[in-house]
């Protein structure tokens, strides 16, 4: 990492790269520290408020509806198909569609990120709930237990490892979904920021925006390990 | 123990059980007739995939049959609805494999039974501290499954059938994983819980000297189809101890049943 960013730097001055082009490490980080309050935060602020409204909302409903794929094997076969090809249509396209119903609103932001994180969550979470070995699910039918009880008891807790690692995969979709939400529609947040940044070749607010949002994809992401480690205490 | 005929506790009749999956159809059961009586020490032996896991499942009633009764203590088993929780209360299932929750401790394991059958008595709970203790695991009660050894888990998975006091006790393999030290401490111990407890035991084993050790009759199985092939009766009484391997009697029953699960291998070489 180190000796990247040494010869990014050392690059930059050597070849003479224009610093709209490329910027040195250095413009980036002194970019970062004079920009960072007045100018970086507060577009920051707003993505992450879509972000993080977006990814406790994705976090149950994607459980959820992983859960009742469950239930069935034929839905399971349905459902991992259009999960899949909603992981991997980009959900910008899907904006345009929306507006009509929604508006130019902080709501489609929110939805976008939505729509990129749930998927993962889904798809993980369905793995999990899948996969449990027949004789953990057997035990609990030799002492009668009701279906909820055993999906509620033990499929639900045997996938939890497999649940955070959606979990943490959203986390770093739902950032793109919350750039990505701004760019589509505008009106603030860190990815209209980029965006303006760019068309008037201010390539180090660029980079110190981007480095932000890293950082903040980053904390989001250490959250949700540290949650795994305290909930899964058994490993 | 002298065979009273009396009427049988546990009845299987004509029970076939096939698995369709998508290349084949297996036939784990074909025509299959048993009897257990109460307090029995029945074992069943037999070669891999012969269906000996498949009988207690249905007596257990994991799995339904393809066709055939199932009867335990004149109560004949509906087909397409399982059975009450207070019927299947009376019995406790030891699985081949530990089968412990990873996300439980020892003694929440141990414990998930009384839980589940929602019985919570002081006598129960004292039961199941003594039972820990019998397989030495009182200093791990706390400690997560996957920090005790793998013969420590096997014995959890034995005590956690017992913990609820049941009837009938189906034990598949449960000594498998053990060294063979071990495992003859286990089935010692086993013997003299039944001796105390008069519990109806069905036992599966592929280790034939086990089989002779504990049992009170055997029934050796055979494969393709799953069928029983031979019933022979253990007469050493009641009174079993290590001693028994000794004796001349003994070598003589491990012989015949050892060539009753034989003759599979020949028919499937030729
Ligand atoms: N759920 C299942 N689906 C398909 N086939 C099965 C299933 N369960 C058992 N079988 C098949 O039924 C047959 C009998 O299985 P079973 O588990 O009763 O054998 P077993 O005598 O217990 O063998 P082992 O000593 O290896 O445990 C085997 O051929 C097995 O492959
Ligand atoms: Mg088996």
């Amino acid at each position: 990492m180190i000796i990247i960013l040494l010869l990014w730097e050392i690059s930059t001055i050597a070849f003479h790269v224009d610093s709209k082009v490329l910027p040195s490490f250095t413009d980036i980080l002194s970019a970062f520290q004079n920009k960072f309050i007045p100018i970086i935060l507060p577009d920051l602020l707003i993505t992450m408020k879509n972000l993080v409204l977006g990814y406790v909302i994705a976090v149950p409903l994607g459980i959820l509806i992983a859960a009742i794929c469950a239930q069935s094997q034929t839905l399971v076969k349905i459902a991992t198909p259009l999960i899949i090809m909603t992981l991997v249509t980009p959900v910008i396209i899907i904006v345009p569609i929306l507006i009509p119903f929604i508006g130019f609103d902080a709501k489609i932001k929110v939805l976008v990120v939505i729509l990129q994180t749930a998927p993962i969550i889904i798809l993980n979470s369905l793995v999990g709930f899948t996969n449990v070995k027949q004789e953990k699910l057997d035990l609990m039918k030799s002492y009668g237990a009701s279906r909820f009880e055993i999906f509620r008891k033990i499929t639900f807790m045997d996938a939890l490892p497999r649940v955070f690692a959606g979990l943490e995969l959203g986390c770093i979709l739902s950032t793109i979904g919350a750039v990505s939400g701004d760019i589509a529609v505008g009106d603030g947040g860190i990815g209209t920021r980029i965006q303006m940044a760019a068309s008037t070749l201010a390539t180090d607010t660029v980079f110190a925006s981007i480095l932000s949002t890293c950082l903040l994809a980053i904390i989001l992401f250490q959250v949700v390990v540290w949650i795994e480690r305290n909930v899964i205490a058994w490993k | 123990m002298e065979m009273t005929k009396t009427k049988p506790f546990i009845t299987l009749e004509h029970v076939n059980k096939e698995f369709v999956t998508k290349n084949k159809t297996t036939r784990a059961l074909s025509d299959v007739s048993l009897e257990v009586s109460k307090g029995e020490f029945l074992v069943i032996v037999g070669a891999s995939g012969c269906g000996k896991s498949t009988i207690i499942r249905l007596i257990d009633d994991i799995i339904k049959p393809t066709s055939g009764t199932i009867q335990v203590d004149g109560f004949e088993y509906d087909n397409t609805k399982p059975i009450s929780k207070d019927f299947i209360s009376r019995m406790g299932f030891v699985f081949q494999i530990p089968n412990l929750y990873p996300w439980l401790t020892v003694r929440e394991n141990l414990l998930l039974p009384l839980k589940l059958l929602n019985i919570n008595t002081k006598e129960h709970v004292e039961y199941a501290e003594y039972l820990l203790d019998m397989v030495h695991l009182q200093n791990y009660a706390g400690a997560y499954p996957n920090e005790i050894s793998g013969g420590m888990a096997q014995r959890l998975g034995v005590i956690r059938a017992m913990v609820h006091k049941p009837e009938i006790l189906m034990m598949d393999e449960p000594y498998g994983a053990l060294d063979e030290l071990t495992r003859e401490q286990m089935d010692i111990e086993l013997l003299d819980l039944w001796k105390q407890l008069g519990t109806t035991i069905i036992f599966i084993t592929h280790d034939v000297e086990e089989a002779v050790l504990v049992g009170s009759r055997i029934y050796v199985m055979k494969s393709d189809p799953g069928r029983i092939v031979a019933d022979v009766p253990i007469e050493f009484g009641t009174n079993r101890t290590i001693n028994n391997k000794f004796t001349h009697q003994f070598s003589v029953y491990c012989d015949q049943i050892t060539e009753l699960i034989g003759e599979i291998d020949l028919s499937k070489i030729k």
